[in-house]
């Protein structure tokens, strides 16, 4: 049993992986009419990739986290690539940079979001609507579908893929105020535009093909 | 060099002989008793550095000189002494409910000078051994092992000195002492100074047939923590191995124990009654993560701890002819403490008040043990333990949010059973099982009754002597937990890590190719796990292979010396969240010459100044307020000790 013990513990190594965002398409077909985006743009920052959480805690009425040596978890974040970019979610792709990690499954992806600018135009039964939007989406996405594994052997290429069709499907375009021009201020669009944005499903993190 | 030279054998001075009682017959192979000269023999600086005589037992100093190390002993992480018992001629020494970790065991209050003996069990097989019994157990005897008055002074590379005063009346027992030392030291690299005082008196006799004994020792401690290093600050050139973040850490502890006992024996019967009595005081500034969680004040926190304790234990054994015997007794407890945490900023200042707690603990425990031989080749001891524990406390929360006053019992009862085969043989086997406990810690108590960390383990050993000059043991054990309670200090909250089980063994040899040198080998193997998932229990050692040579009562010239040189191995150890630590070797060395009435201390840490890494920790830290902050997880070590020679002379006038 000692000799068996004596062997070296198969421990996780350091994996570095080449990160890219990979926008959609300036015209998506939607239910509710068709829209063609002259501009779609996102701040984001500090993308990280966890993995299952593992811990089940009982009910404390303690305070927060004062780390010392003896973490029982080392924590759940598995990969990660600070910086922060300004996405162009109907441009070609963009390299982001080179993330690091430690091998292991990764479940789930976060960054963090800034500024949504939308421009364009939906195109429904009522006719042709121009839209211009800013929005302050300051919080950050979480649940990012991120389904693979890191392996030092053979680190993966990531790809962060913007859903922008289902994203804006949560937008009602029709809701206007009449001045020609779809705006943050018209009706539940800001609502439904960050609510949409930040949807863990407008959003995939994935291993590229070979 | 000097240990290998040609050497006659002498018999120790008469005065350098202490008595060191008869203790119970051992429960295992792996028990180790010390005598005083064992103690000289054995590398280290502190009585702390004593505990890594115990057969499997890993200890690691991750917080400067002068916090309570961290212990690891057959699998068990046991933090800074959860799973250890260690008692001082009887006394318990772990503090319940301490501020910084349940347990706490810091022995930096005890002079080594005044350690004549001890004896270390892994495993737990007695029912007399009580709270934190989990893992192992130990207990150490206190005197002065020479009559007359004894200074001492030293200095060394690690850029420290002390002086220390002993006296013991002539003709008086070692238990009679009156003692002073202190120390100071700035320590290999920055953030290390420490300084300590040290003073003790005790008294020893008889009355009526009756053992008398009393000691009092009071200590007062400052020190400074380099805390952790981010390896890849270290790979990059931007830490030093021997570096510390600014604020890593400081603290002051200062702690007063006496005790009063009274010892009684008769052809059959025997009684020992102690009463003690303790105040104590922890203050620790520690921060291993930076600015990670705070960015603008840091992440520091402040725990401060005052408290009284006092105890009384009585015993009596009553041996009805040779084949039998009752042995009984009790003991209880009570710990009154006051603790804070906060957190506080880069001077020092409190900015976030988290916890006030006043703790009332109190624990009562009761055991019977039958220790029978009903044959010449058979002996075998029953026993049981019955402890209670109440907690009542009132807590103060979040910039005084009252959380109000909770009380919880918390019932043990645990059998635990020995017996030997071939007990004057030249191969003796030895079986015990038994249950440990660990009190709930009062910071997470509810009303109610409160959770017990139980654990059940047994053990398989065998000794054998066939020769003078050799003996080898080897043994397996096992520990099963079925549901592990682990108080994470770091993230405050008790944490249920599901069932686990400890299986190992063991293995080693005693050599005694003359008298006055012996070669200890021993190799302890363990793998723990968690039952459900497979994964493998954090921080715990898996192979821990020591080798000790000692030399006592050695005679060269005109000089008698007292030596050990001490290695050992380490292997990798299982990190949180997949990750492994590094192997480890270091070898120190202690030697003393006496000649007449003088002493010359030698001692060599890390002889082959090996950059090891005492502490491995995988876990997110920001150090640079000014860059982004990463919250991936990466490899932080608490550096081992460096290398220092230390050298002491000392003068006797008896």
């Amino acid at each position: 049993m000692i000799l068996s013990l004596l062997a070296c513990i198969d421990a996780r190594a350091p994996v570095a992986m080449p990160v890219r965002f990979e926008g959609g398409s300036p015209d998506l077909q939607l239910e509710a009419g068709a829209i063609h985006l002259d501009r779609a743009e996102l701040e984001v920052a500090d993308l990280r990739m966890e993995s299952a959480p593992v811990a089940r805690w009982l009910p404390s009425l303690v305070g927060t986290a004062t780390a010392h040596p003896g973490h029982e978890f080392a924590g759940s974040v598995r990969g990660e690539l600070l910086g922060s970019w300004t996405l162009d979610l109907v441009g070609p792709p963009t390299d982001l940079g080179t993330a690091e990690g430690w091998e292991g499954d990764v479940a789930t992806a976060s960054f963090d979001a800034g500024t949504l600018v939308l421009a364009g135009t939906w195109t429904g039964p009522e006719g042709s609507i121009p839209f211009d939007l800013e929005v302050e989406v300051d919080r950050p996405i979480v649940g990012v579908e991120s389904l693979f594994s890191l392996d030092a052997d053979e680190p993966p290429s990531l790809s962060l893929s913007a859903h922008v069709d289902h994203a804006l499907g949560f937008v009602e375009w029709a809701e206007t105020d009449g001045d020609g021009i779809v705006t943050a201020a018209d009706g539940t669009l800001r609502n439904t535009a960050l609510f949409g944005i930040t949807s863990s499903t407008s959003w995939t993190l994935a291993q590229e093909s070979p | 060099m000097f240990l290998l030279l040609p050497a006659a054998l002498a018999e120790p001075e008469p005065s350098e002989q202490v008595v060191v009682e008869q203790r119970s017959a051992p429960a295992s192979a792996a028990q180790r008793d010390l005598d005083a000269s064992d103690v000289v023999a054995m590398p280290g600086r502190s009585t702390d550095d004593l505990l890594r005589a115990t057969r499997g037992l890993h200890q690691s100093a991750h917080s400067g000189h002068g916090k309570a190390f961290q212990y690891f002993l057959r699998g068990f992480d046991a933090v800074h002494g959860a799973d250890i018992a260690v008692s001082l001629e009887g006394v318990p020494l772990n503090e319940p409910s301490n501020v910084h970790g349940h347990g706490y065991l810091d022995l930096h209050f005890i002079p080594r000078q005044l350690v004549t003996g001890a004896v270390f069990r892994p495993g737990i097989a007695r029912a007399e051994v009580g709270d934190f019994g989990v893992a192992g157990s130990g207990d150490l005897s206190l005197g002065m092992a020479q009559e007359g008055l004894q200074v001492q002074v030293g200095g060394g590379t690690d850029r420290s000195g002390s002086i220390a005063m002993g006296f013991r009346p002539e003709g008086r027992g070692a238990g009679s002492f009156a003692w002073l030392d202190a120390e100071e030291g700035l320590g290999v690299g920055p953030s290390r100074h420490w300084r300590q005082v040290r003073a003790g008196v005790g008294l020893d006799g008889t009355l009526g047939g009756t053992d008398l004994r009393a000691f009092l020792l009071a200590y007062r401690g400052d020190f400074e923590s380099p805390g952790v290093v981010r390896e890849d600050d270290y790979a990059s050139g931007a830490m030093g191995f021997y570096d510390a973040y600014p604020s890593s850490g400081s603290g002051r502890s200062a702690r007063a124990l006496g005790a009063v006992s009274a010892r009684t024996r008769l052809p059959s019967w025997r009684t020992d009654t102690t009463l003690w009595a303790g105040w104590r005081a922890l203050e620790l500034r520690q921060s291993f993560t930076g600015f990670y969680e705070h960015p603008d004040t840091g992440d520091a926190t402040l725990q401060t701890q005052d408290g009284l304790s006092a105890g009384l234990s009585s015993k009596v054994e009553r041996a009805f002819g040779d084949a039998l015997a009752l042995a009984g007794g009790f003991d209880a407890r009570l710990d009154l403490l006051g603790q804070q945490e906060a957190g506080i900023d880069v001077d020092g200042a409190v900015w976030d008040p988290r916890i006030d707690t006043r703790i009332a603990e109190r624990s009562v425990g009761a055991w019977v043990a039958a220790p029978t031989r009903p044959l010449d080749w058979l002996s075998a001891e029953a026993g049981v333990r019955v402890q209670h524990f109440t907690i009542g406390l009132d807590r103060t929360l979040d910039s005084g949010l009252g959380v109000g006053k909770a009380q919880a019992n918390a019932p043990v009862l645990a059998p635990r059973g020995i017996v030997r085969l071939f007990e004057d043989g030249p191969l003796t086997v030895f079986g015990s099982a038994g249950r440990g406990f660990r009190s709930p810690e009062a910071r997470g108590v509810e009303n109610g009754r409160a959770p017990v960390s139980i654990s059940d383990g047994g053990e398989l050993s065998a000794v054998l002597h066939a020769v003078d000059a050799l003996q080898v043991r080897g043994g397996a054990f096992g520990t099963w937990i079925s549901n592990e309670i682990v108080f994470d200090h770091a993230a405050a909250r008790f944490l249920t890590t599901g069932r686990t089980r400890r299986l190992g063994a063991y293995g080693g040899l005693t050599l005694h190719p003359i008298d006055a040198v012996s070669i200890d080998l021993d190799v302890t193997g363990t793998d723990g796990r968690y039952t459900a998932s497979r994964e493998p229990i954090p921080y715990a050692p898996r192979v821990l292979a020591v080798g000790q040579l000692t030399t006592k009562a050695l005679v060269t010239g005109p000089l008698v010396w007292t030596a050990g040189v001490r290695s050992w191995w380490l292997g990798q150890r299982p990190l949180p969240g997949g990750f492994a630590s590094h192997a480890a070797f270091v070898t120190d060395v202690t030697a003393r010459a006496t000649h007449r009435a003088w002493t010359f201390d030698l001692d060599v840490d890390n002889v082959f100044a090996n950059r090891w890494r005492d502490g491995e920790f995988f876990y997110a830290s920001h150090w640079d307020p000014g860059a982004p902050v990463s919250a991936l997880p990466r490899r932080h070590f608490t550096a081992g000790a460096p290398f220092a020679v230390r050298l002491g002379i000392g003068w006797r006038l008896r």
